[in-house]
């Protein structure tokens, strides 16, 4: 009846076919696993709107380029049609758009934009150095915004500096630091920042600035944007300090010392303005931005994987990574339920019920899950007074599972708490079998095992949550889709283990204490 | 609560729910006869086959359309029991009495024809079958032997006998308890009480938590007991294992004044049996064969 040969085979060719061809796939597409990882790759779209335009109107705004830490992929323009100038100046690319006799323009510039995380150790031994070429000298000069050359800055530079350079800088950086932060956004030079001692991050950048010109460490502010999926307007700046040959980034406002994330995106360098235009018009721009998901491995098309499921045949991200990931968690309840000897609802719902959360959020999620199924329960036990047949009692459980998630969401909308709508977007189906089975043993066995069941279903839901919220995961199944071959072979073994399950020693505990038969 | 502790080894010999599925309810039972133990109809069809004792099946209902017909039939009889073909656990039988003025009586309390005919069309949309369509069986009502009352006088106590190939294993009787309501399986409150199979003795009751000697209820005696028909039972499960095409398997038996009857069988008997008897299973079965 069971045939063991078949199986053996079936087994081993589930472990070896994968092993080889992910073996044969990183050689060939990964030159590290870094590579496997999911990327910060951003769409970024600047977008203008001008209006009641006189005869010569223009927008300058700086553009990216690519660096050894950012990629910036090409620029595509998109709205009216503009006379539109790319000009390579010093402190980076200006784009210039000008229009001669509209009234009012829409246009967009969109490219892609992919980041990396950058990290210096500056030396702890390291002196000043004594000279610098002619190119870095600037950097030592005081400008109108950055006052190095004021007494004031000069005396506190003074105070703070030593004869280490790496001591002195982060001197300077926890003293700005502790300036109070203001999230205003106006413009403030550094001798205003350090007498209000009050400012956002353009001031205590120019402030920081300002201290290292004055202690002779050549320094300059560097202006971008942080990438964060949405629209928004402001622009950030950060500071950058010359030594060795390099320029060394910090962000005092985000404790950044001598590191940039990945999602900062530098568009130029020095005191300037990321956009200007043609004065008194009516003039409004954001910049949107996307988080594109990617690998490094995901470009390289000579071998087969999922990544072109993303890009070429557009399936949204979370139905992707719920698809994709849901075998994994699958394995984890297995091994959960034969191994450990978890008896949660269901054999797949907790696994629904972490990919309903991950669309939540975790705790909202968890609160109206158990608000819907407590109150449903309730209803279930008159309906089972009531002697109602079961399809039926199974649309009125239903029915009121939705008109619970209304309520609440209503609810939600009249305190101001927004999350509480979020309830909607929970899978209805897998509330009302939750509720079903829940009020089922309350009946059947009693409280304490109907909160115990319900108790073990949330606490595999947990377990299965931060498998489908790990990228790195999905990246990982897209780059490496073998891997469900292997999830299939451990299944396959976990079908045919018969050692004890954890909990079954302790259900058979009173057993040990006799002696050995 | 960590299960590796020094207390906690479990000497070789206990059977784990993987290893029963694995080593002996796959391996022994073929897929196509699990509904032979599984639909109660089909069971009664097989014992009745075989001439085994068992209560008499009074009708079968099927369709809804057939209910009013079925009563006809089985309103005769003075007692009975009213069960899904399909339910668990217990879920959905309930004990009918005909008083002297024909009216019916549910436990002590009066119930009317038409919350009987509710009842059945219940069973039959499937309420206790999870969600599929199900048959009613009604069949006579058992009354358990008087030595049962003396150690719990409540409810139906029933005998689990566990075969491998045809031979009896392991036993143990099942008691209801205060807790239990009347039902006698171990999750649900009652009691295992550990069977001697040799001497046809009870030795010792687990509730799931702790061993007793004495009914924790009552502290009637259950130690030392002697089963009457011993013999009668161990052979009907014997006779009733080899009348199945299964070679693993529960045979649940209720014992009357006349003798033992069969209930019905099931094909992934529990394991608490072991705790019950303060045996593994594997062991019991390795004596077997030596």
């Amino acid at each position: 009846m069971i045939n063991s040969k078949s199986y053996l085979g079936a087994a081993i060719l589930l472990l070896i076919i994968p092993l080889a061809s992910m073996g044969l796939k990183y050689h060939k597409s990964a030159k590290s696993v870094n590579d496997l990882l999911p990327k910060d790759v951003y769409q970024v779209t600047y977008e203008f709107d001008m209006s009641n335009l006189g005869p010569d109107a223009f927008t300058k705004a700086y553009l990216p380029e690519s660096n050894e830490r950012q990629a910036i992929g090409p620029f595509s323009h998109a709205g009216d049609t503009l006379d539109f100038k790319a000009l390579d100046t010093e402190d980076g690319i200006r784009g210039i758009w000008r229009t001669a006799n509209e009234q009012e323009v829409v246009f967009q510039l969109s490219f892609e934009m992919e980041g990396k995380a950058i990290h210096f150790d500056l030396p702890s031994d390291l002196g000043f150095e004594a000279s610098f070429d002619e190119t870095i000298n600037p950097f030592l000069q005081a400008s109108p915004k950055i006052q190095a050359g004021d007494p004031v800055i000069v005396d506190l530079a003074n105070s703070l500096k030593t004869d280490n350079i790496k001591q002195t800088i982060k001197a300077n950086f926890d003293y700005v630091d502790k300036i109070t932060v203001s999230n205003t956004g106006v413009l403030t030079d550094a001798l205003t920042a350090l007498n209000r001692n009050r400012a956002s991050c353009n001031g205590k950048s120019r402030l920081f600035v300002a201290l290292c010109r004055a202690q002779g460490i050549p320094a300059r502010v560097v202006g971008g944007i942080i990438m964060e999926t949405g629209r928004k307007r402001t622009s950030h700046l950060w500071a950058e300090i010359y030594s060795q040959g390099h320029w060394i980034p910090f962000d005092v406002l985000n404790h950044h010392f001598a590191m940039l994330p990945a999602h900062y995106m530098e568009i130029y360098k020095g005191d300037n303005f990321l956009i200007t235009h043609t004065p008194d018009i009516g003039y409004d721009y954001q910049f949107v931005i996307d988080k594109k998901f990617q690998s490094a491995a995901s470009s390289s098309a000579s071998v087969f994987q999922l990544w072109p499921l993303l890009g070429q045949a557009g399936v949204p991200m979370g139905l992707l990574s719920g698809i994709l990931l849901l075998p994994v968690a699958a394995l984890l309840i297995a091994i959960l339920r034969n191994v450990v000897g978890l008896k949660p609802i269901g054999i797949f719902l907790p696994a629904l019920i972490a990919l309903a959360l991950v669309k939540v959020s975790f705790i909202w999620g968890i609160l109206a899950f158990g608000i819907v199924i407590l109150s449903v329960s309730l209803l279930h036990f008159h309906l089972e007074n009531w002697g109602l047949l079961h399809i039926p009692k199974t649309m009125i459980m239903l029915t009121c599972v939705i008109v619970t998630l209304l309520l609440f969401s209503k609810a939600g909308l009249y305190v101001g708490e927004e999350n509480l709508s979020l309830a909607m977007f929970l899978p209805i189906v897998v509330l009302s079998i939750t509720a079903e089975r829940f009020a089922k043993t309350l009946v059947e066995e009693n409280i304490q095992e109907a909160m115990k069941l319900l108790g073990t279903t949330f606490f595999v839901a947990l377990l299965c949550y931060p498998i489908f919220s790990s990228e790195f995961l999905l990246g990982f199944m897209m780059t490496y889709p073998e891997t469900y071959f292997i999830i299939l072979f451990i299944l396959l073994l976990l079908g045919r283990w018969i050692g004890m399950r954890i909990l079954e020693y302790r259900r058979f505990s009173e057993l040990s204490q006799q002696p050995a038969f | 609560m960590f299960p590796f502790t020094q207390k906690n080894i479990i000497p070789k010999g206990v059977l784990g729910i993987n290893e029963r599925n694995v080593s002996y309810v796959y391996k022994k039972n073929p897929r196509t006869h699990f509904p032979l133990a599984d639909d109660k109809v089909l069971c009664k069809t097989e014992l009745h086959r075989a001439n085994i004792s068992c209560p008499q099946t009074y009708t079968v209902i099927k369709r809804i359309g057939d209910i009013p017909a079925c009563w006809e039939v089985a309103s005769q009889f003075p007692k009975l029991a009213v069960k899904p073909a399909n339910g668990s656990g217990g879920g959905g039988i309930i004990i009918l009495k005909k008083t002297q003025d024909n009216k019916w009586l549910k436990g002590d309390k009066p119930i009317s024809q038409k919350q009987i005919f509710t009842h059945m069309a219940r069973i039959l949309m499937g309420m206790y079958a999870f969600g599929s369509t199900d048959q009613v069986l009604i069949e006579a009502c058992i009354e358990p032997h008087d030595f049962f009352s003396e150690i719990f006088p409540e409810g139906v106590p029933d005998f689990r006998v566990i075969l491998v190939d045809n031979q009896p294993v392991m036993s143990m009787l099942r008691m209801p308890t205060e807790r239990s309501e009347g039902k006698a399986n171990l999750h649900q409150g009652g009691l295992g009480i550990g069977i001697d199979m040799a001497k046809g003795k009870l030795t010792q009751a687990y509730d799931g938590k702790q061993f007793y000697d004495v009914h924790p209820d009552n502290q009637f005696q259950i130690s030392g007991k002697t089963i009457p028909f011993w013999d009668a039972i161990v052979d009907l499960a014997i006779q009733t294992s080899k009348a199945f095409p299964l070679n693993y398997l529960g045979v649940d038996i209720v014992l009357t004044a006349e003798g033992p009857v069969v209930l019905e069988i099931n094909v992934r008997p529990g394991l608490g049996i072991q705790l019950a008897n303060k045996q593994g299973l594997k062991n019991a079965i390795s004596k077997l064969n030596q």
